[in-house]
């Protein structure tokens, strides 16, 4: 016990201008890292960047979004897609924030998961519970909240 | 203090190893020298003139000492080397990227590889330029300059070892040379090295062998016959 | 003495500090402040995360010979609450693979056993696989997943459409691609025009801009070489040859030509060409344009080859349709008046070269253009370009990147290669398919993706074996007359722009799919690609269906059921109120556009098939969109009886 606190004492008594040098080092790093983050970390807030990188969830989930919900939705989420003018009530205006945040993440899914039905609205708004899997919903989901993060940001 | 020292060279056990007491006459001293397997090494006496160190520049001592820090370091190395196709390559990286002081370690190993080479071959200069290759001392340059190539091969033996590309094919040039012997003999001998016609996993393993046993085995007694006669000639 | 002494010690104590440098640089390593800076960031979220134990971490994968200490400090892929957190601690984002069976590397490369950023990255000496920049990731899916079209990955999918599309197999050898068909050579002399074969050899694109014929920067030397060498092959393949203009293409008064451009007018747009070709830009896109196609070839050549196309063009997948000479000749004066290209530049007057045919039969094999187009008495050249089934294995030290100055990595150099396919040699020869800068890096991951890793059988997705269905007898003759396959799917073989047949009569009601073929009509409003009026004889249509109510019929949806008000007034209050059918379809002209109107489905569809496509849509046609409402069987037979309502 002495013996090894002597040898630690010793070492490091000799080694302080190792330490110093190692210290350096360690210094250096979260610059690096910093550096690293901004290359290839997606970017989180829309309002830090002009043209928001999609996180890769929200790439598949554009992708399913394309082909099953645009048709009502819209391209753009505005609720206008082709089919929208035949339905009563209209589709959601996905990019109206203001609603858009009272939704909770878990009432999102379940909206998608169950349709209007589930969740108490139309029964325009079919369930995609079986025709999409568990994660698919989820990167729809997340796709769906970057049509409001752009409306806010562009006020 | 002094009681208990004096008790313990007293003792039974001590007396067993060391079966005379402190040299203190020149005939105890003549007796410290034969009986001790350490000092039995010794000349009975040095001539003044090769104990000045800018005599020998202490090369072969060096030489020596870089064999010592190669054995401790080989032996290390070797509780993390498989000799192995598929693992060779990966224990490297894992000496680099996980075992502590792993590339420590492996460092000493080469550069101090590579140091001994160029002191031996130091050494043999400094021999050659003090004349004492000359009669009486013959023999023991040739042992030397064996010794000379036992430290190559043991340098070229663990060139395969990391098995990476430069390894691999700066030994398929070297066992390529060997072919180049007339009446097939350098066949015969290119073949019992690799065992086969291609640098694998046998020749690997025969290249472990004879780097870390075999050779060295070689080198050990061929060191102890050349220091013996070294220090019987006088020299230090 | 004293000094040697001295000597002594101080140098005991340089060597300990010496070996004491490699403990110490133990003690300070990279990864240890890693995972202290994770502990330290964890203590600050609102969610409790477990924090990481010193140490180093791996993910060993013995299947895939993989060992990746990646883990060491990326400590919370696997955290949602450090979702978006900042690197290495982020969470991974969610994928349909488990990180502890697969590993890291397998997906990203870079150096798996390294335990420093520098390191793993893989951009050092001794590693041959840097990571994958983010943008070529999906290269990585291509290694194990080699199917055509790959879930999840659009970019890889979308790379290996293209490679197949422009047929570099023409070329190079590549495994699992699908030799695409090209117009054949023969005859084109008496097909084009030279001034258009010269402005097509020095810009294809320029005429018709979807082409997926490449651009060899052909010099204005070699276009003239290569147009005179083309316009001498004048004979068709099977010595097939062109039938003169018929009597009732002359029109001797203008009031006659008239008439004729307005039947002719009327012909086009019932055949809807426009389902696959466009007009200057608007319509189909699986066929060329033809919106200058009368300064292309002649009238006389329009009217062979609309006449029977496969006479001229033996693979070609245009169907024949089953006009009168009248109609021909009302067609070819239409596409005279109205496909003309006024602006078509003459070419400048040149004199042949006297050594043309030898001069342009080198040019023809030195750019291979054997590889792709058939042309007789030119053998085949084979495939003149490397090999590029392994070509994400290439090593960089293979690689030669000439003057051009991009970043030496191999996604860089796949990338530059499809952008600009000379630029690393003065020599190469490789021609410009004109890709955009997404389609370009489409195809550097789909060819990334070619590697040479041993991947476990049973970790590997291969593409279904490519369908041998070839049907015989009458039917078969007229599926080849009427290219079906060019739009329709059956039994697995087939373009899938219309739908899949292989359960048609199943699906379909035999009366109704005999009235199809005689005034076909779309489904679905929407759609752009529509099924053509073929004017089909009778008997052809007896044909047809006889066949498909025998072979394209699965027992197994046969489904039975007895109507009754009540199960039918149920379904009405299913299909109206509770599953919102109402969004996509139209009944009585309310309802949505995407599904087909349903109001005459019953006198469509038979029972069977609309219970089980009820009940799941995917099973029967997995390209479509509409949801599955997991349907009870009672639920789905009360719908079921309510649409047989609609007669």
């Amino acid at each position: 016990m002495i013996l090894s606190r002597f040898y630690r004492m010793l070492t490091l008594a000799l080694l302080a201008p190792l330490l110093v040098a190692g210290c350096g080092r360690v210094k250096e790093k979260p610059a690096s890292l910093a550096a690293n983050a901004d290359s290839t970390q997606h970017v989180d807030s829309a309002a830090a960047a002009p043209a928001p990188v999609l996180s890769y969830e929200a790439q598949q989930g554009r992708n399913i979004f394309m082909k099953y919900c645009a048709v009502c939705h819209g391209t753009e989420g505005k609720g206008d897609g082709f089919n929208a003018f035949n339905l009563d009530p209209k589709p959601r205006n996905l990019t109206d924030g203001a609603y858009m945040k009272t939704l909770t993440d878990d009432r999102l899914a379940q909206t998608i998961r169950e349709g209007g039905r589930g969740v108490n609205r139309s029964s325009l708004m079919p369930s995609w519970g079986a025709r999409l899997t568990k994660n698919e919903i989820l990167d729809v989901a997340a796709f769906v909240r970057t049509f409001a993060v752009d409306s806010a940001a562009a006020k | 203090m002094k009681n208990a020292l004096d008790r313990i060279v007293r003792s039974q056990v001590w007396r067993s190893i060391f079966r005379h007491g402190l040299p203190d006459s020149n005939r105890s001293r003549a007796e410290t020298v034969f009986y001790n397997f350490f000092l039995h090494l010794h000349p009975t006496k040095v001539r003044k003139r090769s104990i000045k160190f800018t005599y020998t520049w202490g090369l072969g001592g060096m030489s020596f000492g870089l064999f010592i820090v190669l054995v401790v370091t080989g032996a290390l190395l070797m509780l993390y080397y498989r000799p192995s196709v598929p693992q060779a390559y990966w224990d490297m990286k894992d000496l680099q990227f996980v075992v502590s002081s792993g590339t420590f370690l492996r460092n000493m190993h080469r550069w101090a590889a590579h140091a001994m080479v160029a002191l031996v071959f130091l050494h043999m200069l400094r021999v050659f330029y003090t004349g004492s290759y000359k009669p009486p001392k013959e023999f023991n340059w040739v042992i030397g300059v064996v010794l000379f190539v036992v430290t190559i091969l043991l340098s070229y033996t663990g060139y395969l070892l990391p098995w990476d590309q430069l390894s691999f094919w700066g030994i398929s040039v070297g066992t390529n040379m060997i072919h180049a012997m007339p009446f097939g003999v350098g066949d015969k001998i290119a073949f019992l090295l690799l065992g086969g016609n291609i640098v694998g996993e046998n020749a690997l393993v025969r290249f472990y062998v004879l780097h870390c046993f075999v050779i060295p085995v070689v080198a050990i007694v061929l060191m102890a016959i050349h220091f013996w006669r070294v220090r019987k000639d006088g020299g230090v | 003495m004293k000094r040697s002494r001295i000597a002594f010690a101080l140098s005991s104590v340089v060597f300990l500090v010496v070996l004491a440098i490699s403990p110490v640089k133990d003690m300070l390593l990279e990864w240890k402040g890693y995972q202290k800076d994770y502990n330290r960031l964890i203590q600050d979220l609102p969610q409790r995360v477990a924090p990481a134990e010193i140490g180093i971490r791996q993910i060993w994968v013995p299947k895939l010979d993989r060992v990746d200490r990646c883990v060491t400090c990326h400590l919370g892929m696997k955290e949602k609450a450090l979702a978006g957190a900042k690197e290495p601690f982020g969470a991974h984002p969610r994928i349909d693979h488990d990180v502890e069976e697969f590993g890291c590397t397998i997906c990203h490369e870079g150096q798996g056993p390294a335990t420093t950023y520098k390191e793993s990255i893989g951009k050092v000496a001794f590693w041959e696989h840097p990571m994958l920049p983010r943008e070529y990731i999906e290269a990585a899916c291509g290694k194990c997943h080699k199917e055509k079209t790959v879930t999840h990955a659009p970019v890889l999918s979308a790379g290996r459409k293209l490679i197949e599309e422009a047929n570099c197999i023409g070329c190079h050898k590549i495994a699992g691609y699908q030799r695409q068909w090209v117009p054949t050579l023969n005859g084109i002399g008496s097909k084009v025009n030279r001034a258009w074969l010269y402005a097509w050899l020095k810009d294809p694109k320029a005429y018709f801009p979807k082409t997926k014929m490449a651009n060899f920067h052909f010099t204005d030397a070699e276009a003239d070489i290569m147009a005179d060498f083309l316009m001498g092959f004048t004979s068709f393949s099977d010595s097939a040859s062109l039938d003169p203009l018929p009597a009732e293409a002359a029109a001797p008064t203008e009031a006659a030509k008239t008439a004729l451009e307005e039947l002719g007018s009327t012909r086009i747009s019932e055949a809807r060409c426009i389902s696959c070709h466009s007009i200057n830009g608007k319509g189909g896109s699986i066929a060329t344009d033809l919106g200058k196609v009368a300064s292309k070839t002649s009238q006389q050549w329009l009217y062979n080859y609309i006449k029977s196309p496969k006479r001229f063009q033996p693979k070609v997948l245009m169907p024949r349709f089953r006009f009168s000479d009248k109609d021909l000749a009302g067609v070819v004066t239409y596409m005279k008046t109205e496909y003309t290209d006024y602006d078509l530049a003459e070419p400048p007057k040149h004199t042949p070269d006297p050594q043309y045919y030898e001069k342009g039969l080198a040019l023809f094999k030195k750019y291979n253009c054997r590889g792709c187009h058939e042309l007789e008495g030119v053998g085949n050249t084979g495939e003149v370009g490397p090999e590029l089934t392994f070509v994400g294995s290439k090593k960089l030290y293979e690689i030669d990147f000439g003057q051009s100055g991009i970043e030496e990595s191999l996604p860089s150099y796949l990338f530059t290669k499809m952008t600009k396919p000379r630029v690393f040699s003065s020599v190469a020869k490789m021609p410009d398919f004109g890709f955009s800068p997404e389609e370009a890096r489409a195809v550097a991951v789909a060819l990334l993706g070619n590697t040479n890793e041993r991947i476990p059988e049973e970790m590997q997705v291969r593409p279904k074996q490519a369908s041998t269905y070839d049907p015989q007898g009458e039917f078969g003759k007229l599926v080849n007359d009427l290219a079906c396959f060019g739009c329709h799917t059956m039994e697995g073989r087939g373009r899938l722009v219309a739908t899949d047949l292989t359960q048609e009569a199943s699906a379909a009601k035999r009366d109704w799919i005999e009235n199809y073929f005689k005034v076909p009509y779309s489904l679905r409003p929407i759609l752009t690609e529509r099924m053509p009026n073929f004017r089909l004889s009778d008997p052809e249509i007896k044909v047809l269906t006889d066949y498909m109510s025998k072979v394209f019929l699965t027992d197994t949806l046969a489904h039975d059921l007895s109507v009754t008000e009540a199960s039918a007034a149920k379904g009405k209050l299913l299909y109206e109120e509770r599953y919102g059918c109402k969004g996509c379809h139209q009944i009585e002209g309310k309802g949505g556009y995407v599904g087909p109107p349903l109001d005459k489905v019953a006198s469509r569809l038979q029972s069977g098939w609309i219970f089980h496509w009820l009940k799941d849509p995917q099973a029967l046609r997995p390209e479509s969109i509409e949801p599955n409402n997991k349907l009870s069987d009672q639920e789905a037979e009360a719908l079921t009886a309510y649409l047989l309502t609609l007669k």
